[in-house]
This record gives structure tokens, sequence and C-alpha cells, in this order.
């Protein structure tokens, strides 16, 4: 690994719109920077499924010629950013990964592709995912299964798998993830950047193609906690086409990136996250404590809690996801099962075998959860967790049904809807990025966000780069 | 023999068809593990009982927007 350099497509949101807002950057030679570094390196990666290097480079033209002429729209403006294959896009090819979608052209953006244009960013391409947004690395689907900058023989993580390894490696400043168990922050985790899952409701699901409609979150990833808090900002807000979404105001959430977490409350449910498990790395809970340590000196007050709902969340998430995908899906996986890949084929099978009533006994205990969770951050702000059980795996042997199997750290908050955010707290002693889990209370996405840009700039892990 | 709840393959093949999946032999032989992971889930979220109480099933009587 090395530390960061001054090299364009490294830059941040933040440092890259300070410089085109005063000038001394173009969005167009930003952009070209981005297209060279993923002409360089993505042979390799495999993070784009569709490069769009022509319209963005139109695009950033045509941002270039606004900000000049003095109509400067506000961080995002002139910023490359590139979206998991799920986002909407008019006029532009969306498959959600897979032969099923293969020629789907949407004729409109979804509501989050659309803010991000409005505020000014630079669309660069789709991004590589795992099929439908569940399994894992399947070479049975068309496309490539993007790899880990940090070492191409691991995997990403997912299902935003090329959203972790485009952002970690340069070729973009930022992209959007979509997540029901944990496919923002796991990869954000294994690849060593920022993920952030918003409140339930706090971002539009209109026009992000559905796995899970109950558990679907869209939220930013990005190398930095102020650059997640800037694509929040616009991404975040009402939206009457998705009926979920939430009419609460949307804060400012740059307001957010101070250090300062002084008496701040954190609960570390060691029963569930920390205690000894078979499935769960010790290097990965041993990094974590650490940073947890980093956090009391900076000044948080550290408490364990118990919640008896954690231990069935995880069952609860899975039924209800392959419950719910297969009422979307149903059509075609009865009329052309073949044009899915085989994990992806197999898992929704799943969902037609759950009855009614598994269905809903598993909302039911998601109703308990939220009670429970509803208890405990009563007592305290934020709860602290390792993002992941594991670093990243290697393609070698991976077993697909990994993801199955044992404990998630990620699901608790998408059953409960609690806004959590992943950040880079260390590695393993191969090289292996590991993420601290950060949770709030329902949109409190600006408490989250001073939590974690504290500790990112007090620790530093955000200057590394991968070696690709 | 404690009772793991495991279906046998004809059930599963049954279950198969009654949900209209229309599988070969070797997609059940295939799917049938992982469908126990998935099964063991709801069996465990059927230990925990919640009695009565109306914890999800909400219907509210207002029209829809239109």
């Amino acid at each position: 690994m090395s530390t960061s350099d001054t090299q364009l497509h490294y830059l941040s949101i933040r440092q890259a719109g300070e410089l085109i807002q005063r000038g001394e950057l173009s969005p167009v030679e930003l952009t070209r920077a981005c297209l060279d570094r993923i002409q360089a390196t993505d042979d390799r990666l495999h993070s784009f499924i569709l490069l769009l290097a022509d319209e963005a480079l139109a695009q950033a033209r045509t941002a270039e010629a606004e900000i000049l002429r003095g109509a400067y729209r506000g961080q995002m403006h002139g910023i490359p950013f590139a979206l998991k294959d799920l986002y909407d896009t008019a006029g532009i090819r969306t498959t959600s990964g897979s032969q099923v979608d293969i020629d789907r052209v949407p004729t409109e953006d979804a509501t989050t592709t659309a803010r991000l244009k409005a505020a000014g960013g630079i669309l660069l391409g789709k991004l590589a995912m795992h099929e439908f947004a569940l399994g894992g690395p399947d070479w049975t689907t068309p496309f490539e299964p993007a790899c880990n900058p940090w070492n191409l023989n691991h995997i990403t993580g997912g299902s935003s798998s090329g959203s972790g390894s485009s952002v970690a490696s340069g070729q973009c400043l930022g992209a959007l993830g979509s997540c029901t168990g944990g496919s923002i922050r796991g990869p954000a985790s294994l690849c060593g950047i920022v993920g952030l899952k918003p409140t339930y409701g706090r971002v539009s699901r209109y026009g992000v193609v559905t796995l899970s409609w109950s558990q679907d979150h869209a939220g930013p990833m990005t190398r930095t906690v102020e650059d997640t808090a800037y694509m929040l900002q616009a991404i975040a807000g009402h939206d009457p086409r998705d009926p979920t979404s939430s009419q609460a105001p949307v804060p400012d959430y740059s307001r957010s990136l101070r250090e300062d977490i002084r008496g701040v409350r954190i609960g570390l449910p060691r029963h569930y996250f920390f205690d000894e498990d078979p499935g769960v790395s010790p290097e990965v809970v041993a990094k974590v404590d650490q940073a947890v340590s980093v956090l009391e000196e900076l000044g948080a007050h550290v408490e364990e809690v118990t919640i008896p709902s954690l231990d069935h969340v995880r069952a609860a998430n899975s039924v209800i996801m392959v419950s719910e995908a297969f009422a979307y899906h149903e059509p075609n996986l009865k009329s052309r099962p073949q044009e899915f890949g085989e994990i992806v084929r197999g898992r929704f099978r799943i969902g037609g075998l759950m009855s009614a009533s598994d269905y809903l006994q598993a909302q039911r205990v998601r109703t308990w959860a939220r009670r429970d969770f509803a208890r405990v951050m009563k007592t305290v702000d934020f709860l602290v967790t390792p993002t992941m059980t594991q670093p990243a795996a290697a393609f070698e042997g991976y077993d697909p049904t990994f993801t199955v199997r044992g404990k998630s750290f990620t699901a608790p908050f998408n059953v409960t809807g609690l806004p959590a955010i992943s950040i880079p707290c260390g590695f393993t002693e191969n090289g292996l990025p590991i993420g601290m889990q950060i949770a709030g209370k329902p949109f409190d996405e600006p408490g989250v966000i001073q939590a974690a840009y504290t500790y990112q700039q007090a620790a530093g892990w955000h200057e590394l780069r991968p070696p690709v | 023999m404690p009772d793991t709840g495991e279906v046998s393959m004809e059930e599963f093949k049954l279950m198969a068809d009654r949900a209209g999946l229309g599988m070969s032999q070797e997609e059940l032989d295939d799917l049938k593990p992982i469908y126990e992971l998935y099964a063991a889930y709801a069996r465990e979220l059927h230990t925990l009982s919640f009695g009565a109480e109306e914890m999800v099933v909400e219907f509210h009587p207002d029209w829809p927007e239109a």
C-alpha cells in the first residue's frame, strides 16, 4: 500500500470540488483523469459493466461552461461518479448484472440518478454487481466479477462489488451502492472505503431495481466521510414516487463534518458482535476493539449493551429477502429461469418455498427487533461494531453459501432501518482492509457522519491507497 | 435421532412443483442443501412466540392516493 498522493483521480470530492469552484481544476481534466485510470486498471478490476466515456466528457464540458459563467451548483458539480448497474438511467442500458435484463433500457432516471445529475455530477458509467443484488461472484452471469484493489485474488464483497472496487482504486470519486443485507457496508469494509446505508426512507428507491422492497436502501460509497456527506446531500429527501419515502426534512450534512465526539455515548453489543465465534475473525474483532479505544480517547463514553433480538434478525432478514425477491422476480423466474445465474436462480426459487406464515413471522420478529433496538438507543447515541465477520475472501475456494451461513453484522440495520456507516479501521496482516460500523438513531445521519468523521480524522486510514 | 426438520427429497420436489418452479432432478439436488439453510432460519423464527399481539399485519382503511 502507499500513502495518498496528488494524482487527480485520487482527489476527494471535497478537494476536487474546492479546486473546481475556484476555477483551478477543469471538470474535463478530472473526468479524463478518471477515464485514464479506468483504462489503466479495469482489465484487472472489472469494476465497470458499461463505460460512458463520450457522454461523461460531454457532461464535463457542459459543467465546465456552467461554472465558468458563474452557475456553480455545489459540491457535486463537475464530480465524476458511477452507479451500480441497478440504478435506472434513461436511455442507458441497466442490467442488474443479469442476462435477464441484458437489453433493458429504462426510459427515465431513478430519482437518485436524476438528483446526482441535477447536482452537476458526471456519470462515468455503470458498475459491476452481484446479480440482482444477491449471492456472490458468479461466473454463470454475463459479467466478470469485480476484483479487490488491495489483492486482485480476493473478492470485493457485494453486492455493490464494482462500487467498492472503483471507488477504492480511484476510478471514480464516488459511487452509489444499494443494500438489503449489507451490500453497501460490506464492500466498503472489504475494499477499505466508506459506505453509508441511510435510514430507510431517507433516500428514494424509485428506479432502483428491487431485491426486497421493505429492506432495500440506496446510499453512497466514497473514500472519505465528508464525501459521503456530500453525496448524501445530493440524493436525500422526499420522493412521492417512492411509497416509503420519508417527509422528514433534510439537514445540511456538511455541518456534521466537525471533529468532536466528547460525551457521546457508544453502545457495544459484545454478546453478538465481539464474543468468540468460529465464524468471526479474531483479527477483525481486535482491530475494531482498537478503534473503539480511539473513540474513547477522543472523548466518547463506551458501555456494553444487550440486544436479545440480535440472535434472530439474520433469520428475519434472510426470509423476508428471498420471499420479497421471489414475489418481484416470479414471472421471469418461471418463464426464463435459464437466464438467471446459478446462485441467484436458486436463492430466488427458495423464496417461492417459504410459506406465508414464515414471512409473517419474520416480519413480527422485525417488529420486535425494532422495539428492542429502540429501547437500547434510548440509553446510547450509537452502536459500534465490526462491519464484517471476515476480511475479503479469496476467489479460489470461495463458498457461495458463505453469505447465507452464520452471523451477519450488517443485516440488523436493514431489518431495523437504522442508519449505519462503515469506515476503514485498519488492515489484516495480509494487507486486507477491515471496517468498523457505526449505527445511529433513525434519521441521525448527521450524528453518524460526525462520529465517523471524527474517527477518520484521528486514524487516517483513508489516506492509504491500494497497490493496483 | 433428533428431528432436524429437514424435508425428504420427495417432499422437496412436491413443494417445488406446487410453487410452479419446474425444476429438474439435478436442480432439486443442487438446491436442497441451500434450501435447508433457509428452512432452518424459518424454523428458528417460529420458535419465538408473540402471542396474539398484532405486530405487523396492518391495513389502513383510507384510500390510497390515485
